[in-house]
């Protein structure tokens, strides 16, 4: 098994065969035997994961079973957004003036979808490459469960964390206030993004947020396809939750965001 | 009963003929069938748009009303003179209305609970001694099961009366642990391995960031006050396992909780009292060594 693409290609496998495959921190191993279908996972820390660090063996004991016919012996996985909103940071505090706009990188870790079938696939299971601390986003008495990002968004792509199990979500910051925005949390639904590949890496379609005022919602548009930043060369996994329009969501939390008791 | 006595049943029913009787009982039975539709119909109209519990008094009040309406005609049909039963029904009507007095302050406090809302079907309440999850509110009482699985019925008036905390009203929630810790212990590196605790907890969400400071100095430890927020369903996983990890934690930073302990002392400037350690397998009648 080379190359990052194949990870996403669908792969045969055959009876009682193991196959394992590493998407940065998360190794998983799937097996086949007659009418059903095995899986078995494990994460170590992201800092301590790389090609050296890979699991051989997976934990003893710890197989998923899932009853299936033997109609089919394909497997695929599939790259997604968390089921969550993801809370980030900027790396450094700055204010967007009235009537501009700036860009952000967001880098997301992704989940892994694991799917068995061909034509009709079924899902096996859905597994966070990255376990994420969750997070409260709004007031003590409304908001929302989100993931905090623990990786700061940066202001140039060169900064930004670049790894094969995270994707780059660009995020434009757009002040359609007459007063500075400045803000240190930014909310994005992740689960309107896609996943999109270009040269080895992972992409999601651009989020535009545009600030209205600290009492109203933001707008966010979800842009249709993929980021023109990069050549992609196609999308690898659908949102979660097609995106409609334009939504209007609370977004940024700053100075009138939650405050301590 | 001295005033049904007094009543004269004849001239009462003096209008009523077997025919008049049979068409009372036709209407009396379709009227209860009508009314009965009537009330389960307004009932899943009202259901889309309002509480449970306001769609339960919509339908009383209709089914209540109409059950009147539908008595007086009744009793037209059979002949009857009304005005004979009104002037016994009123002296009556005293006497009822004094021993439900009880009965009409819970229905009267049942109309405010629902106008207000204090808390829903569903939500995890605290009255008194008592919490459960609210089964039912009814307007004579509500009724909540414990987490022991007993059911408890409690009059509408006592929730009016008493204060009652809502423990699930809202979607996150702190729980507070007090930790104390040996006075031996560094106050900061002990505030560092609670937060890391915390940081490291699952259930234990990022923000709104614990609340994790030394609240004051205890008799026998340093008093720590923990305090970490999480979703109101994670209470249990969080009482279950928070605890276990702080102590998991403070075993592996050789942090110690101290036992209560008092020092004694015989004077200011006395030296500490003498003690013996005897073993297990030392004869009983073993004498003490001489005193210095």
């Amino acid at each position: 098994m080379n190359g990052f693409m194949d990870i996403w290609r669908p792969t045969r496998i055959g009876v009682n065969e193991v196959v394992r495959r590493t998407i940065g921190p998360l190794t998983l191993w799937l097996r086949r035997i007659t009418g059903e279908w095995h899986l078995a996972t494990q994460r170590i820390p992201e800092d301590d994961a790389g090609p050296a660090k890979a699991i051989a063996e997976p934990p003893e004991g710890e197989w998923l079973r899932w009853a299936a016919g033997d109609e089919t012996s394909m497997f695929r996985l599939y790259p997604l957004m968390p089921d969550l909103p993801v809370v980030i940071r900027p790396e450094s505090a700055f204010a967007v003036p009235p009537t501009r706009q700036a860009m952000l990188f967001v880098s997301i870790p992704i989940w892994v979808r694991i799917t068995a079938g061909a034509e009709t696939r079924f899902v096996l299971r859905e597994e966070a490459t990255v376990a994420l601390p969750r997070t409260w986003f709004g007031e003590y008495d409304a908001g929302e469960l989100c993931y905090m990002l623990r990786t700061r968004a940066r202001r140039t792509l060169a900064a930004a964390d670049v790894r094969p199990h995270r994707a780059i979500c660009p995020v434009r910051v757009a002040n359609g206030w007459t007063a500075p925005l400045e803000f240190d949390r930014l909310c994005i639904h992740a689960a309107h993004l896609a996943v999109y590949t270009a040269q080895d890496q992972l992409w999601t379609n651009e989020v535009r947020v545009t600030f209205r005022g600290p009492d109203a919602p933001s707008q966010v548009d979800y842009a249709e396809g993929a980021p023109t930043a990069e050549t992609i060369t196609g999308i690898l996994g659908e949102p979660r939750t097609p995106a409609t329009r334009s939504l209007l969501q609370r977004s940024f939390a700053g100075l009138w965001g939650l405050k301590q008791s | 009963m001295w005033t049904l006595a007094a009543i004269s049943w004849e001239d009462v029913f003096k209008g009523a003929t077997v025919r008049t009787v049979i068409v009372a009982i036709a209407i009396a039975v379709v009227g209860y069938v009508l009314l009965r539709s009537l009330s389960a119909l307004v009932g899943q109209l009202a259901r889309r748009r309002l509480t449970p519990q306001a769609t339960m008094l919509i339908r009383k009040l209709i089914f209540y009303v109409g059950a009147v309406i539908l008595l007086i005609v009744v009793l037209q049909q059979l002949g009857v003179d009304l005005g004979a039963l009104l002037g016994a029904a009123g002296i009556a009507g005293i006497a009822i209305g004094f021993a439900s007095q009880t009965s009409l302050s819970n229905i009267i406090s049942g109309l405010f609970l629902i106008s207000e809302k204090p808390f829903a079907v569903g939500d995890w309440i605290r009255v008194g001694h008592y919490d459960g999850y609210v089964l039912s509110i009814d307007l004579l009482s509500v009724k909540i099961r414990t987490h022991g699985n007993q059911f408890i019925r409690i009059p509408n008036e006592t929730l009016v009366k008493t204060e009652v905390v809502n423990i699930s009203r809202f979607p996150i929630r702190r729980t507070d642990i007090m930790v104390g810790v040996a006075y031996k212990e560094n106050a900061a590196r002990v505030l560092d391995v609670l937060f890391d605790a915390a940081h490291k907890s699952p259930f234990v969400l990022e923000e709104p960031k614990p609340e994790i400071y030394m609240k004051s100095f205890g008799e026998s430890a340093m008093e720590f006050f923990v305090g970490v927020w999480h979703t109101r369903e994670d209470w249990r996983e969080v009482r279950n396992t928070f605890p276990q990890d702080i102590k998991e934690r403070f075993d592996a930073e050789g942090i110690e909780i101290p036992f209560p302990h008092r020092s004694l002392y015989a004077g200011a400037t006395t030296p500490p009292f003498p003690i013996r350690i005897v073993r297990d397998d030392a004869p009983s009648t073993t004498p003490p060594p001489e005193a210095k």
